[in-house]
């Protein structure tokens, strides 16, 4: 502690303790100012620091100050009242504003930095990822598409698909194929699936499942559909939405490591939602295409619309069930606690795509497309197709083997996203698809 | 977190210089004391005279009174909470890339907040070093991982592709928990080399190779004996990385031999073991119960939100129970990795119990959870204090015969540790 000298010409000295960064002792010393030279002064050691040479380290939680010369171990500290009266003394050194410039510059480039990274997840990455797609070798994509074609056969069973109903779907696809100028061969599949939806692969794979089949009432449909995958194989949709994940990924995990706090998950939840954005765009671009394939191909172009209708009516239709069940349930008004609770959770996590916003759009669209009204297949072939599935499943793979399978997968964690890869699979939730 | 106690203070300055050259000649009288360093015989008496009394300290290799050691820590919810209120903000508004900092500074008040005889631990790291080892790790590890296993998925025939990935899966996971071993040690180091008390650092050598390899072995044992290895595994991993730490020039000391390093704490880990096994057959059971409905039936369960919602809740039901179960062994294995650590013939003792670590892991649970993680800082310094303030010492030393250690550590920081998310615990 400073003494508290009674001369009054000669001020209080100013003690500070120093550790010489050699040994592990600490010394008790006498700081003055000597010309450009900073002299600590004990017991049993003189020396003198450049004050030129001087940095200062973070203080203490008590307020200590601590000064060290460039690159030394050496350590002074100053208690608050030592260091009150170095301070005139050490204007530069000590002046605690340019502490905190220094974390305002540093939080402020980071910042930007920051910002930059997320601008270019955002604007960047889409804008390279269409024409980056378009410049992925066309055997790079099969191949990617062969493998992913392979997955989807892992965990979904493939249904006997008549030779009559197998051919009619191949002469769709052959017409789609040629009017949309796909670079690949359209490979139709049709699966059991317990969930209506179709998507695209890399490649050229579109998979259908049978519930989605059951679901639409006529050929047109089924051909509004496939035109729009055709568009989203054709336009590159999926090898674009791949790179634009996977770069996504990339900068994700450079941003935030490992991590797993709260600024990691709205990171995170950040970049999904810009995903679904980007999903919803090429949605929206692939029914602009399919309507233009369908009048090239000369089929019924109202048959999209009609299908988004169908979808909202399943939509609405599931809705109404389960409100009469809530209703009912209401009626015996002996609704627990959880029940409620149960209700609450349904009806929060109760989504709906813009399924009637397409449905508009498409029908305003094909308003002004022509049509020779001709059929896009017999009905026999239809009623082929229809039927497809019920007639008899083809099983993959034993249930063992498509266990074993599933547990590699799950740990194959980085080659997972390419096997979502379709854009239309992201929010898939049981009761709702995409066309 | 096998190095929690008092070990986890770490290191020094980040290019700090020879300390000689720190120094300028004038201060050659403290080089006296270097003469006697090691020996017995009673140093002659260097040109410092020591104020202090001067017979008793005569037999020390310095010339100064032996010491013994008082730890204390001073942390406060008034000096972390504004650390933790910043780097919240930060963290969020950089899209995380503050963390390096953030981390940096609850450090830093961690270790100047915990004293040695009165005076503070100081952390030399820097965000920077933390930063750029991220980078390094992420080009130089991440990014080629990445890379090979896309070329992988896009050069391997379709039909092979699992059979290939089955083959490279057992050596692939054993890269990973290689790797995860590395950055423990080399995390560790980094830790050591920029903790500094009185000016002098500690420091980790030997070889992180070693220490990686003891871990995959430990965790193969583990996994053999049903967990029966895993408090024998977590005191032998201790032991190699205390035999390889050091405060300046002087080495902690460890038992020589490995048997019996976990005996004290088998009793508490049978307890923790018994309640986990018959806890995950209770969790089954209700598990079963909640779908037992649709099974009945033959059916698939629906795993609709309010089932999944259910099946979370029983499972954080049973981890809880699992957790307060397992406070006897975290306790005990705290308190049996400080008595195995010796430095200069001082041991230690860590006064740690059950009830008083279960109220700091119970508070450190719900501050996490309620802050969504943000509130870490504050959990680790409870923690932090908890240890510091019930880590004692017994014996003296002659603290001021100890010199500069001449490793002044890696360049940058923990990247690897980072990448694996385990950077953060102190």
């Amino acid at each position: 502690m400073p003494s508290i000298s009674a001369m009054s010409s000669d001020p209080a000295p100013i003690i500070g303790q120093f550790a010489d960064g050699d040994t592990a002792q600490i010394h008790t010393v006498t700081v003055a100012v000597e010309d450009d030279r900073l002299a600590l002064t004990g017991d049993s050691l003189r020396l003198y620091w450049r004050i030129k040479r001087l940095r200062r380290l973070p203080d203490r939680p008590d307020g200590s100050v601590v000064i060290s010369e460039d690159q030394s171990d050496a350590r002074l500290s100053l208690d608050p009242d030592n260091a009150a009266r170095l301070r005139p003394l050490l204007p530069k050194l000590l002046d605690d504003r340019k502490i905190r410039r220094g974390t305002w510059m540093l939080g402020g480039s980071l910042t930007a930095l920051a910002a930059g990274l997320a601008g270019f997840m955002v604007y960047g990455l889409p804008l390279l990822s269409t024409p980056l797609a378009h410049a992925v070798p066309l055997d790079v994509e099969a191949r990617l598409g062969a493998r992913s074609n392979q997955f989807v056969a892992w965990f979904t069973d493939e249904c006997e698909t008549p030779e009559a109903a197998q051919a009619a779907l191949d002469s769709l696809g052959d017409r789609l194929e040629t009017v949309s100028q796909s670079p690949f061969e359209l490979k139709l599949r049709i699966v059991d699936a317990p969930f209506p939806n179709a998507f695209a692969l890399p490649g050229g794979w579109i998979v259908v499942t049978d519930d989605l089949i059951d679901m639409m009432e006529s050929p047109d449909e089924l051909a509004g559909v496939l035109a729009h995958e055709a568009a989203h194989v054709a336009q590159r949709h999926v090898m674009a939405a791949q790179l634009r994940e996977m770069g996504a990924g990339v900068l994700l995990e450079f941003l935030i490591g490992g991590g797993t706090g709260a600024g990691q998950e709205i990171a995170r939840t950040g970049a999904t939602l810009e995903s679904l954005r980007h999903s919803r765009a090429a949605e929206a671009e692939a029914d602009d295409y399919a309507l233009a394939y369908l009048e090239a191909a000369d089929m019924n172009p109202e048959a999209l619309a009609d299908f988004f209708d169908r979808m909202q009516s399943v939509f609405e239709e599931l809705e109404a069930e389960a409100e009469d069940e809530e209703d009912a349930a209401e009626d015996d008004s002996v609704r627990s606690h959880q029940e409620r609770a149960e209700d609450w959770l349904r009806a929060t996590l109760r989504t709906h795509p813009d399924t009637t916003r397409r449905a508009d759009t498409a029908r305003e669209a094909a308003a002004g497309l022509s049509w020779s009204g001709a059929a896009v297949m017999s009905d026999e072939d239809w009623a082929a197709l229809d039927a497809v599935c019920e007639t008899g499943v083809r099983i993959n793979d034993t249930a063992m083997e498509r266990a074993a399978d599933r547990i590699a997968d799950v740990l194959s964690q980085p080659g997972k996203d390419e096997d979502e890869a379709v854009s239309d699979e992201v929010d898939a939730q049981p009761g709702e698809e995409q066309e | 977190m096998s190095d929690t106690e008092n070990g986890s203070a770490g290191g020094d300055e980040a290019g700090a210089e020879q300390p000689a050259e720190g120094t300028t000649p004038e201060a050659a009288q403290s080089e006296a004391s270097t003469a006697g360093a090691g020996a017995e015989a009673p140093a002659e008496p260097p040109a410092e005279p020591p104020a202090e009394p001067p017979a008793a300290d005569a037999e020390t290799a310095s010339g100064e009174p032996p010491e013994s050691l008082v730890f204390s820590q001073h942390a406060t919810w008034g000096g972390i909470v504004p650390i933790t209120l910043l780097n919240a903000l930060l963290n969020i508004i950089t899209l995380t890339l503050w963390r390096f900092w953030g981390r940096t500074r609850v450090r830093r008040y961690l270790w100047s907040s915990t004293t040695v005889n009165d005076t503070p631990l100081e952390y030399t790291g820097s965000g920077w070093e933390l930063f750029r080892s991220f980078i390094i790790v992420m080009l130089a590890i991440f990014l080629p991982i990445y890379a090979l296993m896309f070329a992988g998925q896009l050069l391997l025939p379709p039909e092979q592709f699992m059979l290939y990935f089955g083959l490279a899966y057992l050596p692939i996971l054993l890269f990973f928990s290689w790797l995860l071993g590395m950055a423990v040690w080399v995390a560790r180091r980094y830790r050591l080399s920029r903790t500094t008390w009185r000016g002098i650092r500690l420091g980790q050598t030997g070889s992180a190779n070693r220490f990686a390899w003891a871990s995959v072995g430990y965790s193969i044992l583990t996994s053999i004996t049903l967990g029966w290895f895993a408090p024998a595994a977590e005191m032998r991993l201790t032991r190699l990385l205390w035999a390889d730490s050091f405060y300046g020039d002087r080495r902690f000391k460890v038992p020589a031999s490995e048997e019996g390093l976990a005996g004290p704490t088998y009793g508490a880990f049978a307890l923790a073991w018994i309640s986990g096994v018959v806890g995950y057959f209770a969790f089954i059971a209700v598990y079963m119960f909640l779908v037992w409905d649709t099974i009945e039936a033959g059916g698939q369960p629906d795993f609709d939100i309010v089932l999944l919602v259910k099946i979370y809740a029983a499972l954080l039901v049973y981890m809880i129970i699992v957790g307060v179960f397992s406070l006897p062994y975290a306790a005990a294995l705290l308190r049996r990795k400080a008595e195995i650590v010796t430095f200069e013939g001082v041991t230690f003792s860590i006064k740690a119990t059950t009830l008083g670590l279960g109220w700091i892991y119970a508070g450190n649970f719900l501050i996490v959870a309620l802050t969504l993680g943000l509130g870490l800082p504050i959990a680790q310094m409870r923690l932090w204090r908890y240890i510091f303030n019930r880590l004692e010492a017994q014996g003296e030393i002659d603290i001021a015969a100890i010199r500069q250690n001449a490793d002044k550590g890696p360049k940058s920081g923990e990247g690897l540790a980072d990448a694996f998310d385990i950077g953060n615990v102190i």
